[in-house]
């Protein structure tokens, strides 16, 4: 499950320690943005009627760093869950990847990239299996978090109910790629050594 | 998963998919039959929300699946191989739309407070606030039904016990 091509390819994620440190890291920064999202909103933004850019930056956010991890997009860490469907990039010939070894490669990713084996499909479900247990918990936690603030008043409501949204969308979008970057065992593949 | 369902002294033969498939159509009827009443009831007000949650308890444990020994779908723990995988991939399916479930809530919650229904006055206010807690209601009853329900809709015609 883990891609071959890295975002970064200087970067190699075959060890499960390095991995497990992008995750982490991972993890910090997206509470981090969500801490200063919520900053902003209490202290420096006209609350309750948040303006466009104050939506536009948490979505910003949702949509394109769970994209770093890979799985719900082409490029990242984890391949892309449901393959590359997009007929043209898949009919291009062996590539000479600069400073390495001749390859088939597609746009940035190795051909072994763009889609998963049976034994991988089946990881990914049983992976999807675990964080979907995982996330209906977290939600019933979140449900529960916004009854309590509707309860002292509209204003935390609204609160909450933002700050509910933003992290249940990140842990949709990143939970099953967390899980696979954190327990795949390390990878031998010569081919995923950072090069020289 | 199981073949029949009791009610009373009636006795319904489930083993075909066509029977589970209306079984299931019925289930959510059901659900959407009683979110549009919370809705238009007001869905602050505790009768409707008390029947609500009960009825989401009952179904729970009819539809079956994840911990609970009762329901049609047998618990997550139990079942071959092959019952494993069809497992995981009926979860894999309702997690890649989850998230879009949520969009709709999502949007109906920031309108609540968005000038143009400030602007339209408290009556406006009051439903997009029932409509936000009513379409978060629905992604909390699909959250938790939604694999069990694919796994009833899509499994084979089964043979009953001799």
């Amino acid at each position: 499950m883990i891609a071959e091509s890295s975002p970064f390819p200087w970067f190699s994620t075959a060890r499960r320690s390095t991995r497990r440190l992008v995750v982490v890291a991972y993890w910090l920064v997206a509470l981090g943005v969500f801490g200063l999202i919520q900053w902003k909103l209490a202290f420096h933004s006209n609350y309750p009627v948040p303006t466009w850019m104050e939506l536009l930056f948490p979505l910003q956010v949702i949509v394109f760093l769970p994209a770093l991890l890979g799985g719900v997009r082409a490029g990242g860490f984890v391949k892309p869950f449901r393959g590359v469907k997009w007929a043209p990039m898949q009919e291009r010939d062996d590539t000479q990847t600069l400073f390495g070894p001749t390859r088939p490669v597609i746009n940035s990713m190795t051909a072994a990239d763009i889609h998963l084996d049976e034994r991988e499909r089946r990881q990914r479900d049983s992976v999807h299996f675990a964080a979907y247990t995982c996330a209906r918990w977290f939600a019933l936690g979140l449900l529960i978090l916004e009854f309590g603030a509707a309860a002292a008043g509209p204003e935390w409501m609204m609160r909450a109910g933002n700050a509910a949204f933003y992290l249940l969308a990140l842990v949709l979008w990143s939970l099953p790629q967390t899980l696979i970057l954190w327990n795949e065992p390390d990878v031998t593949v010569p081919d995923m050594e950072p090069q020289q | 998963m199981k073949t029949e369902l009791a009610i009373g002294n009636i006795h319904l033969n489930l083993a075909t998919r066509a029977r589970r498939r209306w079984v299931v159509a019925a289930f959510y009827a059901a659900f959407a039959a009683l979110l549009a009443v919370w809705f238009l009831w007001g869905s602050t007000a505790s009768t409707p929300g008390l029947a609500l949650f009960l009825f989401f308890a009952l179904g729970l444990s009819f539809i079956g699946g994840r911990s609970s020994r009762r329901g049609l779908v047998p618990p997550d723990e139990v079942g071959d191989e092959r019952e494993l995988l069809r497992r995981y991939r009926a979860h894999y399916l309702v997690y890649n739309w989850l998230d879009m479930l949520c969009i709709p809530a999502f949007f109906a919650a920031i309108a609540v407070n968005s000038p143009a229904v400030h602007h339209a006055g408290p009556a406006v206010q009051t439903l997009v606030g029932r409509l936000a807690w009513t379409l978060l209601m629905a992604v909390g009853i699909l959250f938790y039904t939604l694999p069990q329900a694919i796994l009833l809709w899509t499994e084979p015609d089964m043979e009953l016990p001799q």
